[in-house]
């Protein structure tokens, strides 16, 4: 049943939507004072007017909007769900303005790669991109990996019970400590963490690759935001091969493997509760697919001959499938190869592995390995009740920071949402089909990189791509970040304003309450 | 980094989140190792 929204809660909508403005013109305000300090004076006024444009937008909710009327979890869902859509509409101005862009759909598309941490990129010329810009791009993976909305209702705003709605709608379910805004806090403390740790690794990798320490350090601040944020950008259009080294991409792997890790067992971690990492269901779910998915890719390049030597087999099959099935997309070879020489088998695991993704409540997307161990839990538990004699009393559990039972409401959310990633995989494949350029396996490739927020493409994805299926790839990015639910609830919030009937028109007609819920 | 403190739940701090880091950095090496004894079997089992 939907409730038919009034003008008080659309109030409430538009003063969150412009907290989030507000909060986009900061992550837009860091590399403007790069731009300044490098001279980059083109790239600082494409960032510095959409800032003071997204600082007008958020006052002007804050002075029109105010409202000391409760958030709702309806309106929770509403403002995540509108907020991944027009916060990536406002993103995408500096890099519409930078030039490198076609046209405005392309710079859309491009923030909301970032933001979503998919990391399909439809930029020209990246590799004389200027830094600021570039710097940007990459900020928009550390903003999006943490929860946009939360970044910036727990760092701009005091906070308070009422974004408990949106720290669930933005996709994450676990609160590792009772309060939201703890937990977001925390969320970025372990995200700095990782910051410091990360870029002075990857910047001693680049030092010993021969960078001087400025071109190190600028790249190993990027290459941390996409690696750890799952994201995919990278600074340069080769990605990671553009680097040769194999120090930077073992750092890269540590990276990517931390950011797919939910951050709930990050902080297990942090409290020395290590044997949490045997026990997990996430855990075991995720090394159970990570290793089968690796075998079959390292044979499968085997079997093709696409590798003579182990080496090469190893550091390439191992970096790719890794960095496919934490979501993250960056690449050791050309995309392109990845069905022309990688044979069968290889590429087909690369799909399942981006189609399953890592850990709920990390960066990473995809179907979240908590819902593999589920549905797999509830299978078994199929196949043992069918096996048991019918008195018989069966109780599932699985652990997640403690031990839970596995109940059915639970089974049922994880198999529908698997359910949900499965058809918008496979719409994508289709819609893909219609324009009859690519056969099945590429489209489905790239439908399943994008709605997974992974990033690795075969080709499908440039700047020439067709205008209907660059759409396509938007709107799968943005459900497969928001997990569907909370843009269904968009859905029926829009509806409810079309097809409810007001409270007055309810009245005129001599209706009786409840005046505004529908079927 | 210094002021990482989340008091009342267990005390994480500077040095539990490198203990904390340091441990993703023991469970990649190892993931890293199968990985490689992987790649000799398929490599072995394939040519």
């Amino acid at each position: 049943m939907f409730l038919r929204p009034d003008g008080r809660d659309l109030r409430i909508v538009g003063y969150y939507l412009g907290k989030v403005a507000t909060g986009l013109s900061l992550l837009m305000a860091v590399p403007a004072v790069l731009a300044l300090v490098l001279g980059e004076w083109n790239a600082a006024s494409a960032l510095l007017a959409p800032a003071a444009f997204c600082v007008l937008l958020g006052r002007l909710a804050e002075v029109h909007l105010a409202t000391r009327a409760s958030l709702t979890w309806g309106h929770g869902t509403v403002v995540v769900a509108l907020a991944w859509l027009l916060g990536s509409a406002l993103a995408a101005i500096p890099l519409m303005l930078s030039g490198h862009f076609d046209t405005l759909l392309d710079a859309w598309f491009e923030a909301m790669s970032g933001l979503t941490t998919s990391g399909l990129s439809v930029i020209n010329d990246l590799d004389h991109l200027p830094y600021s810009i570039n710097l940007y791009r990459h900020l928009t993976h550390f903003a999006g990996g943490q929860g946009i909305v939360i970044v910036v209702l727990a760092l701009v705003t005091a906070g308070g019970g009422a974004i408990g709605a949106l720290y669930v709608a933005e996709g994450r379910e676990e609160r590792i400590v009772p309060s939201v805004v703890r937990t977001a806090r925390f969320i970025f403390l372990i995200a700095s963490g990782y910051l410091v740790v990360g870029t002075l690794a990857l910047t001693v990798s680049l030092r010993g690759s021969g960078f001087t320490t400025w071109r190190a350090s600028w790249h190993a601040i990027n290459l941390f935001m996409a690696a750890f944020d799952t994201g995919g950008f990278a600074p340069g259009s080769q990605s990671i091969a553009y680097y040769h080294s194999g120090i930077v991409e073992a750092v890269i792997l540590v990276l990517m493997l931390a950011g797919t890790l939910s951050f709930g067992l990050h902080y297990q971690l942090w409290l020395g509760r290590y044997d949490e990492l045997g026990r997990n269901i996430e855990v075991r779910s995720l090394a159970v697919t990570l290793f089968t998915f690796l075998t079959v890719a390292l044979y499968g390049l085997a079997a093709a001959g696409t590798y003579t030597e182990v080496g090469p087999l190893f550091r390439k099959g191992f970096f790719t499938l890794i960095s496919a099935h934490t979501g993250t997309g960056f690449a050791v070879t050309n995309g392109g190869l990845f069905v022309s020489d990688w044979g069968v088998l290889a590429p087909a695991a690369l799909v399942v592995a981006m189609a399953l993704g890592g850990m709920a409540g990390s960066t990473a997307g995809g179907i979240k390995a908590v819902r593999v161990g589920l549905t797999l839990k509830g299978l078994i538990q199929d196949v043992r009740r069918l096996l048991l004699p019918e008195s018989a009393l069966q109780v599932t559990t699985y652990h997640s920071g403690q031990r839970r039972i596995l109940r059915g409401p639970t089974l049922r959310a994880a198999t529908a949402v698997l359910m949900l990633y499965v058809v918008t995989y496979l719409l994508g494949a289709g819609i893909g089909l219609l324009y009859g350029e690519w056969d099945v396996t590429r489209t489905l490739f790239e439908s399943v990189s994008a709605a997974a927020n992974v990033g690795l493409s075969v080709g499908i994805v440039d700047p020439g791509m067709p205008t209907g299926l660059q759409i396509t790839y938007l709107l799968q990015m943005w459900l497969g970040r928001l997990e569907f639910m909370a843009a269904f609830a968009l859905l029926g919030y829009l509806l409810s304003i079309v097809r409810v009937p007001s409270a007055a028109e309810r009245r005129a007609r001599g209706q009786q309450p409840p005046w505004s819920e529908v079927e | 980094l210094l002021v990482f403190e989340v008091r009342g739940d267990g005390g994480v701090g500077p040095r539990s989140g490198l203990i904390g880091i340091g441990m993703v950095v023991l469970v990649t090496a190892g993931i890293a190792a199968v990985g490689f004894g992987l790649a000799v079997v398929m490599w072995l089992l394939a040519t």
